[in-house]
């Protein structure tokens, strides 16, 4: 058993937004039109929030954070499903989405309180460019499906397809999403919360981490580590 | 505060600490740029007090009718500490690399460009590479025109861009996803390689500029002392140089420790690669190549203000603008990773130019809270910019660590020559306001309304 989860330190983010872009082009995720976007559809599973500002003027600082799926433990998201077309994975923690089945009725949007998912409003022509960035690994939403982070997911489904016919246990640098690999500041780092030896169950433990509304309960598996903004 | 010996380094120094001390006492400069004097005062001292100590710059200064002099008060700050920050790279790499490089191109500017447009039949062919000047002008109109009256314009450009358009021959560059390059720095005293690696394989039948201009010499027949087949061997034998130096190391190897630092500086090797091939590969996983064990030699480098002190254009509206309770000015401002401007053009980036998950594909201004309410204007509301070329339409949007008196507008949005404008492009109601050495044109000098936007 597992227990995936990922640690941002935001003292190392240049908010250079390379996490965004490889999510993007990872996921297939689709990009809107004008109006669309207008209308406050952008589609992103990773976005770079401006939370507040600290300090006075001229000393002031914008407090930014790359905002993705927290995949709480105790999800409220999956608990509003009627279909349960989003769940969390026993075997690793993961909160899944199973598009297929979703009936578009967005409760889970309306109950996460992070406001990290998002709906699918219409397939829209995409320029030919992305088109052929597509990952094959990766399948394309049908219109009125709510989608969200998934850890990249397909990698650990590929990583453990591997391991299994080698006959052996997944290593820990074997299944890392896009946004940690791309990360040239080395600020997220992704791995088995469950594993006491993996860097990311050490780098956790570091005095610096806060995770956001904690007093909810929903036990969240993304952490920040900042000095100064909690 | 300075150094002693601040004054061997730089010919007309007390002229020109007389000049600062009598223009640019503290109170005076607090009152142009509003940051409080004892701010600048404590990071003087801080400056003062620092082993070594070095202030940089980047481009945004430059955009201004006094960037060059921006620059050259920023190098004066290094000079009065004796650049004791800074060092100079021992056997420089990057010299043993470039070599030939003509003075006369190493001191263009886009003065001598535009100065070569402006008087006709001065150019016959014009080759343009990685450069889309006319959108980055706000004197668009008069350098259409002399662009079209050049015989012959080639384009680089991996995009139909504004400039492009007026080009008799595009020859598309592979974008920077698809593209192999190396770039060299060694500014802060240490030599550093960074490599940008292609991606992804190119999408459509894109040629490296490079490879056009080595195939153009061959064809021309050129007696160059270049003599490699292609950009991609190029950059292969300074990998080579690299390698067969031993020296530095790659960018995210371990850190090594003292006794392997040691073991280095008597002459030992510690490299993670055993032949070139593994070395390029390693080259090419990590991103880059540095040398944070090589010699540095002191720099002092001879600076002459007699005759031409950084003297700013001084333009009684923009003075004390940050206290003003009406004036208002544009701030064209550039996202961090589109100096270029064109990020709006790729298809993947180009949500990623919006602001926050509200504002996408169209302009927004951000302006301090206390400006905004000054002017009756809500977070997000809309309104119309005008200036004395006209107005454009913005989103509101607050952020407290913008100057007060100031729109900051993003560059970048408005391009149109592809039929689909998104957004508008803010050179275009920018004042023609050049700095008279580079020819850059300044970001921040247009006077502003607003009004409201219906």
């Amino acid at each position: 058993m597992a227990l995936y989860g990922m640690v941002i330190d935001l003292n190392k983010c240049n908010h250079c937004e390379s996490c965004i872009t490889a999510c993007k082009v990872e996921n297939n995720v689709q990009i809107v039109t004008k109006e669309n976007a207008d209308m406050g559809r952008v589609m992103q599973w990773m976005r770079l929030a401006t939370t507040s500002y600290e300090g006075n003027y001229p000393d002031v600082r914008p407090v930014t954070m790359p905002a993705l799926c927290l995949q709480c433990d105790d999800p409220p998201c999956t608990k509003v499903c009627p279909v349960r077309a989003t769940y969390r994975r026993d075997e690793d923690g993961i909160v899944a989405q199973i598009y297929p089945q979703c009936i578009g009725c967005r409760y889970c949007m309306t109950n996460c309180p992070y406001n990290v998912k998002v709906f699918d409003w219409f397939k829209e022509e995409q320029p030919i460019e992305y088109k052929k960035c597509y990952n094959i690994d990766v399948s394309v939403r049908p219109k009125g499906v709510v989608e969200k982070c998934t850890f990249c997911i397909h990698r650990l489904q590929k990583a453990k397809v591997n391991a299994a016919a080698e006959h052996r246990k997944l290593n820990e640098d074997e299944f890392i999403p896009a946004c940690a690999q791309v990360c040239p500041a080395h600020a997220i780092t992704f791995g088995d919360f469950d594993d006491s030896s993996s860097t990311v169950s050490k780098v956790k433990n570091d005095f610096r981490r806060f995770t956001l509304q904690e007093e909810l309960g929903t036990q969240p598996k993304v952490f920040y580590l900042s000095a100064k903004s909690k | 505060v300075y150094d002693k010996d601040a004054d061997k380094s730089v010919t007309g120094f007390s002229s020109i600490k007389n000049y600062i001390l009598e223009n640019y006492y503290p109170d005076k400069v607090e009152n142009l740029t509003g940051v409080p004097k004892d701010k600048i005062l404590e990071t003087g001292r801080a400056f003062e007090k620092a082993k070594a100590p070095a202030a940089y710059f980047d481009e945004s200064i430059l955009y201004n009718s006094n960037g060059t002099q921006n620059a050259l008060s920023i190098i004066f700050l290094n000079a009065l500490k004796g650049f004791t920050g800074y060092g100079k790279v021992k056997d420089s790499f990057h010299s043993s690399v470039i070599t030939n490089v003509k003075s006369s191109a190493r001191n263009a500017t886009f003065n001598t460009f535009k100065n070569s447009i402006a008087s006709k039949n001065s150019i016959k062919i014009l080759m343009i590479s990685g450069s889309n000047f006319i959108f980055n002008n706000s004197d668009q109109e008069t350098l259409k025109k002399q662009v079209n009256s050049i015989p012959f314009i080639v384009s680089f450009s991996s995009f139909i861009d504004e400039t492009s358009t007026y080009a008799h021959l595009i020859i598309p560059d592979h974008n920077d996803l698809e593209k192999l390059d190396f770039n060299f720095n060694e500014t802060i005293g240490t030599s550093v390689v960074t490599v940008q690696q292609p991606i992804v394989d190119p999408f459509f039948k894109t040629t490296d500029t490079g490879d056009i201009i080595i195939s153009l010499m061959k064809d021309l027949k050129t007696n160059s002392e270049f003599t490699y087949a292609s950009v991609a061997e190029y950059i292969k034998s300074i990998a080579k140089k690299l390698y067969d130096n031993r020296n530095g190391a790659l960018m995210s190897q371990n850190k090594f420790t003292e006794i392997e630092k040691g073991l280095r500086k008597i002459g030992w090797q510690a490299d993670q690669y055993g032949s070139f091939d593994e070395f390029w590969d390693s080259l090419l996983e990590f991103g880059g190549w540095w040398d944070p064990f090589g010699g540095r030699d002191p720099y002092s480098p001879k600076i002459n203000f007699k005759d031409k002190l950084p003297y700013p254009i001084t333009r009684n509206d923009i003075m004390d603008k940050t206290t003003s309770q009406k004036k208002l000015y544009l701030n064209i401002f550039r996202k961090t990773l589109d100096y270029k401007g064109s990020m709006s053009l790729y298809p993947v980036l180009v949500e990623q130019f919006g602001h926050n998950r509200s504002v996408f594909y169209k302009l927004w201004a951000e302006i301090n809270p206390e400006t905004a309410r000054r002017h009756f204007l809500s977070d997000r509301s809309h309104i119309n910019i005008k200036t004395s070329k006209g107005k454009f339409h913005a989103v509101v949007i607050y952020n407290p660590s913008v100057t007060p008196g100031s729109l900051d507008v993003p560059f970048g949005l408005g391009h149109d020559v592809l039929g689909d404008k998104s957004g508008i492009n803010p050179l275009m109601f920018s004042e023609n306001i050049f700095d008279s050495v580079s020819g850059k044109p300044s970001f921040t000098e247009t006077p502003a309304e607003i009004e409201s936007y219906t």
